[in-house]
């Protein structure tokens, strides 16, 4: 059955029996009408606003519906012409109508497999299945009944060595080997959400999409109900008033929308999140689950897994909130990278991270090398002396409120360049290289010193003067190069050499060895 | 590009990948008992010299690297050997201690001081050994002109329909800053950018003025991807582009010589073949 390819694919068969993952099937036909629910569930509240302002004409009605006329069809037609089959070599999956498009992926390129189930595939029971690889952009599998797109993840994520022909027995080929996906044996869970987490929530930059939206949707709605005389009716208000009075409103408003706003959307994205470890075949594997309309679900495979990073927003670490990331290597959808933590306790991060890890302490809570005094002097050199440039030539040529506000930056932007500096820091462990940096967005990574794949040293005019580099090791996973900033040049190359044993030897000058051979 | 035929002309019948040195010095630095004769190349220093004509690489730079890759013993006893008419210690003699004087440098870019280049005590790392293809100046040279000449046009342009004390500093800016990018530009590139073919890696050193050393492990190296453009074909020059697994390793030696290029590119490709895994 296996390596047979039918002319004409049969109809999807709608029994989820794992066997017919072998043959070339369809999604679910369901799909069809999804994307044109999905486009609804956003149209129908803008809809029910343009009739009861009052801007909803015939036209108006009627193109909207031709619209989505148009997704119906089109949903249709990529139903009709997508079929995806799992053999025990490759997962093929054929597109397109008229231009016509056969993917053949195999099996051991595939690095993760994520679900997702947006609020109207939920209704309808579907996932889209999306599946990065190493060496392709991936493919997303739009529409799978969900109780076959749990199943076809984890048949997914089997190690193929066991699929291989020559470990199979000859005698069984009526049986596509693609079908035995093994049952995960006993779950572990690393971490699930805890309510408190919630508290975090406002001290992450997720509430600025809620206090823009809702802004923008009370503009839009308000210049229609007033005949686009909003914005001056507003205007003239605020010239009318003490400027003091509006900063008051606003500073008692945005607060009063954020503060829910970045709840509601927290909720949304890590409610019922939960951090698993499964044993199969393949090692372990790391999944998440999470989301509340839309829920996800993604898996990656120990071996995948590159190291992690944690993530400190300004205002999350001013309350000792962290989020951690595992690098997870492959490109595309399910690659790069995958949250091991939402905005939470620093304390929980950490933990999380060396669980994820299978270390007892994790590298990135390990105390880091601070970088010379040079780097800090680079830092308020960098941030400080345009500012303070800007100032002098506003108090020459500028009203006074313009060079105040000038100067007030100047030890603004040096508290930023202490801090920058601050954070600037390495350290080598048995296993990880450990960097971090930033302020704003203060950012410590853990590469395992296995996974870095080159060093990129560089050098600027300044760096050059001050005997400083950056040494930034690339790897396979997430952001691909992850860098020490403004290292001593011989701590640098010494931290490169040490971390990949072998491979700067031959490059290296050893001074004092040239020394003394030359003494 | 008088001065680039030259150099195209003067091909080596063998790449010479390692630090150029021959393969027999190689292994005899690895592990001198593999190599046989009592003294293994040193024993012959004639054979040596042939050796290293063979791959076309320099006498002096080969033995210099030699010295400074071998044991405390071997370097004094290549010293002492290398005589031949210079005094003992010539080899080594010539190395500061603060600068390490690139080998390439000082015979074939005859025109470099030490002084115009980057110091590169400040860097531990040594320099990889081969440069670019001399017309890559004029590659260059031409590429900046362009852009800038089309900068200039359109100011020339501009200043026919509107004349103002801004628009003609701005022109005596596009000539001062343009004039330094054609005429000194090329020329410190040229003597910055640096390959090398390690045993196990791709090293190499580019950009001016922010110096960049890339160094991509062979067994990690995915793709590798030879490109000629119209004014590069002309030229007779190649850049070449190895891929890496990660989003940003790729590395890209822009102005190699054609020959040279599509050699590189053949060894990595075999080299890179050899490895059976995905190199993630």
């Amino acid at each position: 059955v296996i390596g047979h390819t039918t002319a004409t694919p049969p109809p999807t068969p709608a029994a989820t029996d794992a066997a017919s993952f072998g043959q070339w099937r369809r999604v679910s036909g369901r799909v069809a009408i999804a994307g044109p629910a999905h486009h609804l569930a956003h149209i129908v509240p803008l809809l029910v606003l343009s009739v009861f302002v009052g801007s909803a004409t015939w036209w108006y009605i009627s193109a909207t519906a031709a619209v989505l006329a148009l997704i119906l069809v089109k949903g249709v037609g990529r139903w009709f012409a997508t079929h995806y089959r799992l053999t025990g070599q490759h997962l093929e999956v054929r597109t397109g109508l008229l231009h016509r498009d056969h993917l053949l992926i195999r099996r051991d390129r595939i690095r993760g497999v994520s679900l997702t189930h947006k609020l109207t595939y939920r209704v309808l029971g579907l996932a889209v299945v999306r599946i990065g690889t190493s060496d392709h952009k991936g493919v997303a599998l739009d529409g799978v009944l969900a109780a076959d797109a749990a199943h076809l993840q984890r048949l997914l994520l089997t190690h193929p060595a066991d699929l291989r022909p020559t470990t199979q027995p000859a005698t069984t080929p009526s049986t596509p080997p693609a079908t035995q996906g093994p049952a995960p044996q006993g779950a572990v869970t690393l971490t699930t959400f805890t309510a408190r987490w919630l508290l975090y929530a406002p001290f992450t930059p997720a509430g600025w999409a809620a206090v823009t939206g809702l802004a923008g949707a009370i503009t839009k709605v308000a210049d229609r109900l007033t005949d686009n005389t909003f914005d001056t009716a507003v205007l003239g208000w605020i010239t009318a008033h003490s400027p003091w009075l509006t900063a008051a409103l606003l500073a008692a408003a945005v607060p009063a929308i954020y503060v829910p706003g970045s709840i509601a959307v927290y909720l949304a994205l890590y409610w019922d999140f939960r951090l698993t470890r499964e044993h199969s075949d393949r090692g372990g594997m790391l999944r998440v689950n999470r989301g509340l309309l839309t829920t996800r679900a993604a898996s990656v495979t120990e071996a995948r897994l590159r190291g992690v990073e944690i993530v400190e927003w300004l205002p999350l670490r001013a309350v000792g909130g962290a989020a951690a990331r595992a690098l997870v290597a492959g490109r595309g959808a399910a690659g790069s990278r995958m949250t091991l933590t939402p905005p939470g306790p620093l304390r929980e991060a950490q933990r999380v991270c060396a669980k994820a890890l299978r270390t007892t302490r994790s590298p990135t809570a390990w105390p880091l090398r601070r970088h010379p005094h040079a780097a800090l002097r680079r830092r308020l050199v960098r941030g400080v002396a345009p500012a303070v440039l800007l100032a002098v030539v506003l108090t020459v040529a500028a009203p006074p409120w313009a060079w105040w506000t000038a100067w007030a930056l100047v030890p603004a932007l040096a508290a930023v360049s202490w801090d920058r500096y601050r954070a600037l820091g390495h350290a080598l462990t048995t296993r990880y290289l450990v960097t971090r940096s930033g302020c704003l967005r203060r950012h410590t990574a853990a590469v395992q010193r296995t996974g870095i794949i080159g060093w990129r040293i560089s050098q600027t005019w300044g760096q050059r003067r001050a005997g400083l580099v950056t040494v930034s090791a690339t790897t396979a996973a997430a952001a691909g190069v992850y860098s020490v900033i403004d290292i001593d040049a011989d701590t640098g190359l010494q931290l490169a050499a040490t971390a990949v044993p072998g491979l700067l030897d031959d490059l290296l000058h050893h001074d004092d060895e040239r020394h003394g051979r030359r003494r | 590009v008088p001065d680039g035929n030259r150099a195209g002309r003067r091909r080596p019948t063998e790449l010479p990948l390692s630090s150029g040195l021959s393969p027999r010095i190689r292994a005899w630095l690895r592990d001198p008992a593999a190599v046989p004769g009592p003294g293994g190349p040193l024993d012959d220093l004639d054979t040596l010299r042939a050796d290293q004509a063979a791959i076309g690489g320099d006498f002096r730079r080969a033995l210099r690297t030699l010295a400074d890759e071998a044991t405390d013993e071997a370097a004094d006893e290549i010293v002492g050997e290398t005589a031949g008419g210079k005094p003992p210690g010539e080899v080594r003699g010539d190395l500061p201690a603060a600068q390490y004087p690139d080998p390439v440098s000082d015979t074939v870019d005859t025109e470099s001081t030490p002084e115009s280049l980057p110091e590169p005590a400040q860097v531990p790392l040594r320099r990889p050994c081969h440069q670019l293809s001399r017309r890559v100046v004029t590659l260059w040279r031409w590429r900046t002109g362009a852009g800038w000449g089309l900068l200039l046009a359109a100011q020339l342009i501009a200043l026919i329909f509107l004349r103002s004390t801004w628009q003609s500093a701005g022109l005596i800016a596009t000539v001062a800053v343009g004039g330094v990018a054609v005429g000194a530009m090329p020329e410190r590139r040229y003597r910055v950018h640096r390959w090398e073919l390690t045993s196990d890696a791709l090293y190499t050193l580019q950009g001016w003025p922010t110096l960049h050393w890339e160094i991509a492990p062979i067994s990690r190296i995915q793709n590798v991807n030879t490109e000629h453009g119209p004014l590069e074909r002309k030229l007779r020059l190649a850049t070449l582009t190895v891929t890496t697994a990660s989003a940003h390793g790729a590395i890209r030696i822009e102005g190699l010589d054609r020959d040279v290029a599509a050699e590189l590119a053949a060894e990595l490709t075999r080299v890179t073949h050899a490895t059976p895994w995905d190199a993630t």
